[in-house]
């Protein structure tokens, strides 16, 4: 039997349908593959995103070379005092990105001038006893220096200030000036007691006695004359002693030398006084002298026949007098003509004749300001025989200047000139230290080589700098000036106080404050206060302008004087500082009165605590932390070397003591601020040193502030 | 010869063939579940990487030339970060020439809803650093700018109660919301899929949480970020 098959056409041997299975099946697992394998590109490129923002966000990015740097000056810190910090900010590029960071940098220190600089151990008292009779208009063997000397219109003759303007004399409607080799020549005094020379007695001694006044920096001094007695209770003040001076004048027809002195023996005070001296400055020629209790007339046991009262000329009670104020430890000094009589006073009176600075005071080593930090080493200002003398000057032949008290804007080039007073204050600029002496003496100093480079006498007082100009004042005669590098004097201006902007110069007196301009010194403006301007505040950061009164007031001005604020502070004392800082932008004061503490905004009075231990002597705001230093100084003698100063540390924004240290024996100076050594320190009169910590301080060290992104990365 | 196909033949060759368009389907259903699992599953990713990028480069430039105590602010399902966002019309917060950074504004006084700030200028450039939509950080806590803030005025609404205090320090914020339809940084869409926004701050340690969802897909992933 035949089954029925279907005829059809049957391709299962056909190789060609082989090749199409093959063909199918490597296409479906070809795009099984593609399909598997941009599942996987897909998830690779999903999850390296992930992995780079994970990875790399956040961390540092690879810093493998250097980035680009610029450093950014800026204001102070929030809560960071706006006179003595500034902000640097650091910017630093690497390519996509950039951060910042920044920390405080020192903009000036909150130096502290010593006005009155006094050791209780080392109080000498002097009186200088002039002989005002007509005995004096006598020559006393020696000749005119070459000063400048001024024939008054009474005829007197007086040593004046150096004026380069007199060749040999000039005439003036004070009088006539001359050179001291024209005086020789032309103004020889009569040689009546043939001891020579050609300088009258009073021109001689008035002159010595200036001289030696202006060197004795510890010495309380007091003027008496022959024929007025006491004509200068004990001052340390040398304005008030040459005005004294100023007021004798050789007409007495008495001269009663040993009475005088006599007398003055009982005026030396019984406290606070180390040594007594008196300087007997006279021709030698007692006139009408000798009325002495009998017990003294002749007290070295001479036997002097003229050891007596004597009418006319010819007592010689003078040495008896000098050996009992010998016997009671009051050194007797004489100064005058060459004489054997002369010396022999003085030698029984414990003195010397023509006595010196060192014969009267001798001072150990001290200083009376924090070192002086130069070319990242600081420096002790030390005073020696109480003159400033460091040790450290290797150049001593400075160019010596004077400003000229004729012509107030005009340096003079005196012929010879020493270097006297304490250094009393200082600013540390660039390579340079400016230094001001308590006897108005200005010096620069070159710290590089140590060279003092030039000296300005008549210049002294509180130093500041802006830019090139230094500002100066006031000098004991209450002026304070502008300079250039020059040295050059660019304006002179009366002021008690004074601060300075970059533009402007702002001096206060009385109660009056006036603008000038900084580098002209042109009037600009002024304004007036209730009571008296204690301080002054220039704050760099709002441009504000800030005056505390004897009254406890503070008003805030404008860089142009309008009064923008008044702060009443409610203090019973005088203001005697302030620094200022900002928090939230708010301008904050820190006041001090001698025995306060206060801190104020332009809303009110924010607190007020009173110093526990001591008065004032100076403060700095760091990182809301206001580090107040304070005096508790001996009630009895004054001294910077008596009583105990401390360090009180307090929250600039609530006033709570947050720490307390003692500090030294005697009066700090400081802060000495090193930020690079992240500590302030204070020193001592003696030189000790005290070091405060502040690594701890936010601030101290770079902190960042972030970072931005210019190009973006994943 | 014959030649053709018995029944048995064709039935055998009939269940082979069903058996391979069977298989071929279940392939073809295969590859587009998975493909359209893998699809959801990217976009989701996509979207949780498109916040994620810019969280991150928001994070890391947060609080630049700021105040470090207010670099973030948290509130729930919002999260601010210190920062001016670079845009066509601001190119970022510069350094100023004289005030020293932490930049920041004061709150002069409240009015309402709205606050008075001292200055919308905080990097002194001429530029105003605030505008509608974005966030600020204040002492008080975080806001954000009203829409209808005209930019440069000191007065600036808020989009809620205003509870800053006078005194208070504002800076601008980068402001990320989520709300029902995806992540929204300063009132713009960022992340259309993403439906879980956690943010933990721990100390220095803040940790935010992204989920995305998409039909039946859900990821999510943890990013925990020091904040210095």
């Amino acid at each position: 039997m035949c089954a029925n098959r279907y005829h059809t056409p049957s391709s299962s041997d056909n190789s060609g349908w082989v090749l199409v299975y093959a063909l199918v099946f490597v296409l479906v697992i070809q795009a099984a593959s593609l399909f598997a394998l941009t599942i996987i590109k897909y998830n690779v490129k999903s999850g390296n995103v992930f992995h780079t923002i994970f990875k790399n966000s956040h961390a540092p990015e690879l810093k493998t070379r250097p980035p680009e740097t610029i450093i950014h000056a800026l204001d102070a810190p929030d809560c960071w005092d706006h006179a003595a910090f500034s902000t640097e900010l650091l910017e630093r590029t690497w390519g996509g990105e950039r951060s910042f960071s920044w920390r405080a940098c020192l903009k000036e220190q909150p130096g502290i001038s010593s006005a009155d600089p006094l050791l209780s151990s080392h109080k000498p008292h002097l009186i200088i006893l002039l002989d005002d009779s007509v005995t004096m208009k006598c020559s006393c063997g020696k000749t005119y220096d070459e000063g400048t000397y001024l024939e008054c219109q009474s005829g007197e003759i007086v040593p004046v200030p150096y004026r380069d303007d007199v060749q040999t004399s000039l005439y003036s409607q004070t009088g006539t000036f001359f050179r001291g080799d024209y005086g020789n020549t032309y103004y020889a005094a009569a040689d009546t007691n043939a001891f020579g020379g050609t300088i009258c007695c009073w021109t001689y001694l008035v002159s010595y006695i200036k001289t030696l006044i202006k060197d004795l920096q510890m010495c309380e001094i007091a003027i008496a004359s022959t024929s007025r007695g006491v004509v200068q209770p004990f001052t340390r003040d040398i304005a008030a002693l040459y005005s004294a001076l100023e007021s004798l004048h050789p007409e007495a027809t008495t001269s009663p030398l040993a009475e005088s002195l006599a007398l003055l023996l009982d005026d030396f005070p019984d406290a606070c006084i180390t040594s007594r001296d008196i300087i007997v400055a006279t021709s030698g020629i007692s006139i009408d002298d000798g009325n002495l209790p009998a017990w003294l007339v002749d007290f070295d046991d001479d036997n002097n026949p003229q050891d007596c009262y004597i009418e006319g000329t010819g007592s010689h009670c003078l040495d008896d007098v000098a050996a009992y104020a010998s016997s009671i430890h009051i050194r007797i000094h004489t100064a005058g003509p060459d004489t054997a009589y002369l010396s022999d006073v003085a030698n029984k009176g414990g003195g010397v004749y023509m006595p010196s600075k060192l014969s009267i005071e001798q001072v150990p080593d001290f200083v009376c300001l924090m070192r002086a930090p130069v070319l990242n080493t600081k420096h002790f200002l030390v005073n020696k025989g109480g003159t400033f003398d460091p040790g450290w000057l290797t150049g001593t032949s400075p160019t010596f200047y004077q400003a000229g008290p004729y012509n107030p804007l005009h340096l003079c080039l005196p012929p010879a000139l020493n270097l006297q007073g304490i250094a009393t204050s200082q600013f540390a600029s660039d390579q340079a230290l400016l230094c001001s002496t308590s006897r108005d003496y200005l010096l620069d100093i070159d710290m590089t080589t140590g060279d003092l480079m030039w000296v300005i006498e008549g210049i002294g007082g509180k130093i500041t700098k802006r830019g090139e100009t230094i500002v100066a004042g006031p000098n004991r005669y209450g002026y304070i000036h502008g300079l250039g590098g020059g040295p050059e004097i660019l304006w002179s201006q009366r002021g008690d106080l004074f601060e300075s902007s970059l533009g402007n110069a702002y001096i206060a007196q009385d109660n009056i404050i006036t603008s000038v301009d900084l580098e002209s010194g042109l009037y600009l403006t002024e304004c007036a206060t209730a009571s008296d301007i204690s301080s002054l505040r220039y704050d760099p950061c709002s441009g504000l302008l800030l005056a505390g009164t004897t009254g406890g007031m503070i008003y805030i001005f404008n860089t142009d004087l309008a009064l923008e604020d008044v702060i009443l502070t409610n203090a019973d004392g005088i203001i005697c500082d302030m620094r200022t800082f900002n928090r939230h932008k708010v301008l904050h004061v820190l006041a001090f009165t001698p025995n306060r503490a206060m801190c104020a905004t332009q809303a009110g009075l924010l607190w007020s605590r009173s110093l526990d231990n001591g008065t004032y002597t100076n403060a700095v705001v760091m990182d809301n932390g206001a580090y107040i230093s304070t005096w508790s100084r001996d009630e009895g003698c004054e001294g910077m070397n008596t009583g105990r100063s401390y360090l009180m540390v307090a929250d600039a924004l609530t006033g709570e003591k947050l720490a307390e240290k003692t500090l030294f024996a005697g009066m700090a100076f400081g802060p000495l601020i090193d930020l690079a050594a992240k500590n302030i320190e204070y020193n001592s009169w003696d030189m000790q040193v005290h070091t405060e910590d502040i690594s701890g301080l936010d601030g101290i060290s770079y902190s960042s502030l972030g970072s931005q992104r210019t190009q973006i990365t994943p | 010869m014959n030649k053709g196909l018995s029944l048995v033949e064709f039935l055998v060759s009939m269940t082979i063939a069903s058996v391979l368009i069977l298989a071929l389907f279940s392939m073809n259903l295969l590859c587009a579940g998975t493909y359209t699992e893998v699809r959801d599953s990217w976009y989701c990713m996509q979207s949780l990487r498109n916040a994620l990028v810019l969280l991150d480069r928001d994070l890391a430039q947060c609080a630049c030339l700021m105040p470090p105590d207010l670099k973030i602010a948290l509130l729930d399902r919002e999260l601010f970060i210190a920062g001016v966002p670079v845009t066509s019309s601001h190119g970022g917060l510069s350094v100023p020439q004289n005030n020293a950074p932490p930049l920041y504004s004061l709150v002069r006084s409240t009015h309402g809803s709205s606050l008075v700030f001292d200055t919308v200028d905080i990097d002194a450039d001429s530029v105003a650093d605030y505008w509608a939509d974005l966030g600020i950080i204040t002492d008080s806590g975080p806001y954000v700018i009203s829409h209808t803030y005209s930019r440069g005025n000191t007065l600036v609404p808020i989009t809620t109660e205003a509870t800053a205090a006078v005194g208070d320090r504002i800076v601008p914020a980068i402001h990320y919301e989520l709300r029902t339809d995806g992540l929204y940084r300063n009132a713009q869409l960022i992340a259309e899929a993403v439906n879980g926004f956690d943010t933990v701050m721990e100390e220095n340690l803040l940790t935010i949480r992204l989920q995305a969802g998409y039909n039946h897909v859900c990821k999510q992933i943890s990013y925990p970020i020091f904040i210095r």
